[in-house]
C-alpha cells in the first residue's frame, strides 16, 4: 500500500515537473537553451506511436502473485496518441506468463496466463536527437487470469489492474526506434477468498522489464492539429 | 451436411469424454483443522488433498478415478499437526478432503456435495481428525498333524479406513463408515494345509481369531494390537 502511494506521488510528481518544464519552455523562448530544447521538442513533435515489446514480470510482495507464482515471460501492444506536445494517452493490451511455485499458495494449477488491457496516461520527455525518456500511468484497467492445470482443466480470475511505467526509447529513424521499459503492476483482484485470505489475495504485484520496437508518425498533437 | 458433422463431434465429445472442465471462477476455499493420532499427539507432515470428481470414470469424465488429475489444493500439516491448504473450488456432488500420514497411519476422507451447499466463510473446517497409527497383522498358519486334518478359522479386524460424508456441514451417518469390520474367512484342507499373509488394522483394536480343527467346537482368541509388526503363529 506504501509502495502504491509511493509509485502514485513519484508519477505524479513527474508529470508535475515534467509538465513545469513544458511551460517554461513555452513562457522563455528567448532564453537560447530553451529556444534549442523547444526547437528539438517541435522537431520530434509525433502524432501517433505504437509499439510491440517482450517483457519479464518479476514477482514481488507478500501476495499470491509473490508468495506463488513465478514469471515467464509476456508481450504487449501499446498505442499513444499524442494530444498536447508530449503529453499522450494510449491503450495497451497484452499477457503475462506465470508458472506456478508455491501450489499451497495459489492452489494446485501450474501455469496462469494473465491477458491483460488497460488505457494510461504519460509525457514523455525528448531528451536529445536519439534518446526520449517517458513515464505512464493507467488510469483503467483489468486483467484475466487463466489458471491452467495439466489437463484440460482450468480456472479463471479476474482483477482490476494499476500499471505505473517508465521508459527509454533510441530513435534508429524519424520512423522506427527500440526501447526498454519498466513499469510496477497492482492487480486488485475480484476473488472471493476466506477472511484468513484476504491479505494474500487481496491484490497481486510485479515488476515488468521489458524491451521491443516502437513505430512513430511525425505530425501535430492531436489539439494543434485543429 | 456441416451441421451433421458438428453435431457427430459435438456428441461424441460429450458422451465420452469431457473437452473442458472449468472450475469455479473467482473462489478460493479454506480447508483447515487439527491432526493427531490415537493418543492425541499431534501429527507433523500429514497431506491434506482437496479433489472434486474422484469417482468419476474415463468414460464420461477426463479422469480417472483415482488420479489427481482434478487435485484442487494441497498442503502439510505442521509441527502443531495444524493445518491450512489453500483450494479452488469446483461445485461438485464428489467434492473430498483426504488426510493421510502414510501407511503407518489409518486414512480420513471428508466428503461432501458443493453443487448447492458451500460454506458461507468459505472455510470447510475439519476440526480435529485423529489418524490412528496401524500396525501389521503377519500370520503363519501351518499344519503339523498331518494328512486328514483340516482348519476352518476366521479373522475379524477393524480396516483402516475412514469415510465421512457431509451434507450442509452434518455428518450423515448412513452414508458414512470408520473402521468398519473386517473377516477374513479360510478353509484349510489337504490340498491347502498351510496359509500365510497379513492385513493392516489400527492400533488398540483387537483382532479376533476363530477356528475349528475337523468341525469340532470353535475355539476363539484375541489380540489386540500395539506394535507396528505383530507376528501370529498357529499350529494345527
Amino acid at each position: 500500500m506504501i509502495l502504491h502511494s509511493t509509485i502514485k506521488h513519484i508519477v505524479f510528481a513527474l508529470l508535475v515537473v515534467l509538465s513545469l518544464n513544458v511551460s517554461a519552455q513555452a513562457t522563455d523562448e528567448k532564453k537560447l537553451t530553451t529556444k534549442n530544447s523547444d526547437t528539438l521538442t517541435n522537431a520530434k513533435q509525433r502524432y501517433i506511436a505504437y509499439s510491440l515489446g517482450y517483457h519479464n514480470p518479476i514477482v514481488s510482495g507478500d501476495n499470491f502473485i509473490g508468495n506463488g507464482l513465478e514469471g515467464n515471460g509476456g508481450m504487449s501492444f501499446k498505442l499513444q496518441i499524442y494530444i498536447y506536445k508530449q503529453f499522450f494517452i494510449g491503450g495497451s493490451i497484452g499477457s503475462s506468463f506465470f508458472n506456478t511455485k508455491n501450489k499451497a499458495v495459489v492452489g494446485t494449477y501450474n501455469k496462469s496466463r494473465v491477458a491483460e488491457q488497460f488505457a494510461f496516461l504519460g509525457y514523455e520527455y525528448v531528451a536529445t536527437n536519439n534518446f526520449r525518456i517517458g513515464v505512464t500511468a493507467s488510469v483503467v484497467g483489468n486483467s484475466r487470469y487463466k489458471n491452467t492445470f495439466t489437463n484440460s482443466a482450468r480456472q479463471y480470475d479476474s482483477a482490476k489492474l494499476r500499471s505505473y511505467g517508465a521508459y527509454l526509447t533510441y530513435e534508429v529513424s524519424s520512423q522506427f526506434m527500440f526501447y526498454i521499459d519498466y513499469a510496477y503492476r497492482i492487480d486488485k483482484t475480484n476473488i472471493n477468498v476466506p477472511l484468513a485470505l484476504e491479505n494474500t489475495f487481496r491484490k497481486g504485484t510485479f515488476h515488468q522489464i521489458g524491451v521491443g520496437l516502437k513505430f512513430s508518425f511525425k505530425g501535430k498533437d492531436l489539439i494543434s492539429s485543429f | 451436411m456441416k451441421k451433421y458433422v458438428l453435431f457427430f463431434l459435438m456428441s461424441n465429445c460429450l458422451l465420452f469424454f469431457s473437452c473442458d472442465v472449468k472450475f469455479e471462477p473467482n473462489v478460493r476455499v479454506l480447508a483447515t483443522g487439527l491432526v493427531v493420532d490415537e493418543l492425541g499427539d499431534p501429527i507433523s507432515g500429514a497431506e491434506i488433498s482437496v479433489y472434486t470428481r474422484r469417482s468419476t470414470g474415463i468414460i464420461f469424465a477426463p479422469a480417472p478415478s483415482g488420479t489427481n488429475a482434478f487435485l484442487l489444493g494441497r498442503n502439510y500439516s505442521n509441527e502443531n499437526g495444524e493445518f491450512n491448504v489453500v483450494s479452488l473450488l469446483d461445485k461438485d456432488i464428489d467434492f473430498s478432503i483426504v488426510v493421510l500420514k502414510d501407511n503407518n497411519y489409518t486414512y480420513y476422507e471428508y466428503a461432501t456435495s458443493t453443487v448447492s451447499n458451500v460454506p458461507d466463510n468459505l472455510v470447510f473446517n475439519l476440526e480435529t481428525i485423529t489418524l490412528k497409527r496401524v500396525g501389521t497383522f503377519n500370520y503363519n498358519i501351518t499344519r503339523v498333524s498331518g494328512e486328514g486334518n483340516s482348519l476352518q478359522f476366521s479373522f475379524k479386524f477393524k480396516d483402516t479406513n475412514c469415510f465421512e460424508y457431509f451434507d450442509e456441514e452434518i455428518l450423515v451417518p448412513l452414508e458414512s463408515y470408520c473402521f468398519e469390520n473386517q473377516a477374513l474367512n479360510r478353509t484349510l484342507g489337504d490340498e491347502n494345509p498351510n496359509l500365510d499373509g497379513s492385513f493392516k488394522t489400527p492400533y488398540g483394536t483387537e483382532v479376533e481369531f476363530s477356528y475349528s480343527t475337523n468341525e469340532q467346537e470353535t475355539i476363539t482368541e484375541i489380540v489386540t494390537i500395539n506394535q507396528d509388526n505383530y507376528d501370529f503363529t498357529f499350529n494345527y
